[in-house]
């Protein structure tokens, strides 16, 4: 079985929209999370989808995924207080129904730009090497500051990547990864960052373009700016 | 004095675009390398601006200056085969005229959103620290990988940051680094890049929001959605 775990716990205090987490932002009246969900939805490699959702949230997710559709949602938890935990609720809540062969894909609700493509060579990669995480080169220097004042290196950028999503695993590697995690009581910013701490061997999946995070204002026009390409392009085939 | 450099020496590779270079790709009928001049143009404490382009751009780049009213570019120097070379011709060119205490901003002609407030705060901080290196927090976390296939570190997120432009030094600090690269023959990404493999002190100066490098499709139609905000703006007074 291939499930996908999808976060869509943030508050969203990146955009200043008032009470709207995010995820629940709509674009031509479709919230950002059905767009994300729909590419696994019509996925056929994928078997069911467990999405974490912000508690006050989640009555008015069940409400959206009847509205559109969305059939393969199993269960929908609440998230933690962070994002660490929300991951972590998620695959607590799939023990019972995945096995530790079954690959998870874990994916951030706000990212709907993710392909078809990107799915199949993210479970094809965990199959062959275990873990895959999605990446796209640096396209700008990154430096690293300790004192957030002056410049400590600059790392040589053909080296260098920044970390998408899907993050994607055997389910009982990760699984093991976040209860190891709890036990020391740390905190990751995302799964590849948890398992760099515990030396788990990451393969990287090269992202499909644009497949950028919504979490300020300027995301929004951006994903409103690439929805309108995209479309247009059906027609000039561009 | 203090003197924008502005690298325009990109073809365009990534664009789509097959017939311009991507700092001549127009938005409503104005071309980018114009949208980022007229920042420094407009700007009090720049006095003048030097650009380097691509050298079989330099005519139009000139009928573009004089059409927009540019004023303060007082010369346009060929860039060379990298973005390395076409720095270090630029600086060769300001020999000419800059003293060594200049200060010299170095700026990506396809930056087009860099602020007023950005200028000024290169400008006070290399006065202060020597030089300015604009960066962003990153927001995203980062990956090393020696291989290209295999992780190899995910270093602490809140450590890390994205270079920006401009890039801001004293003349003569500057110029000597590249005549050192020049020696060594060795070529950098970026002045920040080059600063680093000679272990100079390097100061951050926090970027303003949206300060995108247009070199794909997709930052073309960022650059447009953020051009129609900021317009609207002025009539909503919102965001």
């Amino acid at each position: 079985m291939t499930f996908a775990l999808i976060f869509a716990g943030g508050k969203g205090y990146g955009i200043g929209v008032g009470s709207k987490p995010k995820q629940f932002l709509e674009l031509y009246g479709k919230p950002i999370i059905i767009y994300t969900l729909e590419h696994f939805e019509n996925h056929k490699d994928i078997d069911e989808i467990v999405v974490v959702c912000l508690e006050s949230h989640i009555s008015e997710l069940r409400k959206l995924i009847d509205r559109y559709g969305i059939t393969k949602v199993s269960l929908i938890v609440p998230g933690g207080s962070t994002g660490h935990d929300s991951i972590y609720n998620g695959l607590v809540s799939m023990k019972g129904k995945a096995g530790d062969k079954d690959i998870v894909l874990i994916h951030d609700g706000v990212r709907p730009l993710i392909t078809k493509e990107l799915i199949t060579t993210n479970i094809e990669a965990v199959k062959k090497y275990g873990a895959a995480i999605t990446a796209e080169p640096a396209r700008e220097s990154v430096v690293q500051s300790i004192d957030r004042v002056k410049i400590r290196e600059v790392p040589n950028r053909n080296q260098m990547y920044i970390a998408k999503a899907p993050q994607s695993f055997y389910f009982g590697l990760i699984l093991s990864a976040y209860e190891r995690a709890n036990k020391d009581k740390r905190k990751t910013i995302d799964s590849a960052q948890l398992c760099s701490l515990y030396d788990i061997p990451m393969y990287m999946v090269r992202s499909t373009k644009n497949n950028i995070k919504i979490s300020v204002p300027e995301d929004y026009y951006m994903f409103r700016a690439l929805h309108e390409a995209i479309e247009n392009q059906q027609i000039f085939g561009i | 004095m203090t003197t924008a450099l502005i690298f325009a020496g990109g073809t365009g590779q990534r664009m789509n675009s097959r017939t311009k270079p991507k700092q001549f790709i127009e938005i409503h009928g104005k071309p980018i390398i114009i949208y980022t001049l007229e920042h420094f143009e407009y700007h009090e404490e720049v006095d003048d601006i030097i650009v380097v382009c691509l050298e079989t751009w330099i005519d139009k780049l000139k009928s573009y200056l004089h059409r927009f009213a540019i004023t303060k570019v007082y010369e346009i120097v060929p860039g060379g085969d990298t973005g390395h070379d076409s720095i270090y011709n630029g600086l060769l060119a300001l020999k000419k005229k800059a003293n060594p205490n200049d200060i010299i901003l170095i700026h990506d002609g396809v930056r087009p959103l860099i602020t007023e407030e950005l200028i000024s705060e290169n400008i006070r901080t290399v006065k202060k620290y020597g030089n300015a290196i604009t960066v962003e927090p990153s927001r995203e976390s980062v990956i090393r990988s020696f291989d290209g296939n295999f992780v190899s570190s995910v270093p602490t997120l809140n450590q890390m940051y994205v270079a920006k432009a401009p890039q801001s030094f004293y003349f003569n600090d500057i110029l000597q680094l590249y005549n050192k690269a020049q020696e060594d023959g060795f070529k950098s990404i970026d002045s920040a890049h080059l600063m680093s493999i000679y272990g100079k002190s390097m100061h951050m100066v926090k970027s303003t929001r949206n300060n995108i490098k247009i070199t794909e499709p997709a930052d073309y139609y960022l650059f447009r959605a953020l051009c129609k905000v900021a317009e609207n703006q002025q009539v909503f007074g919102i965001y």
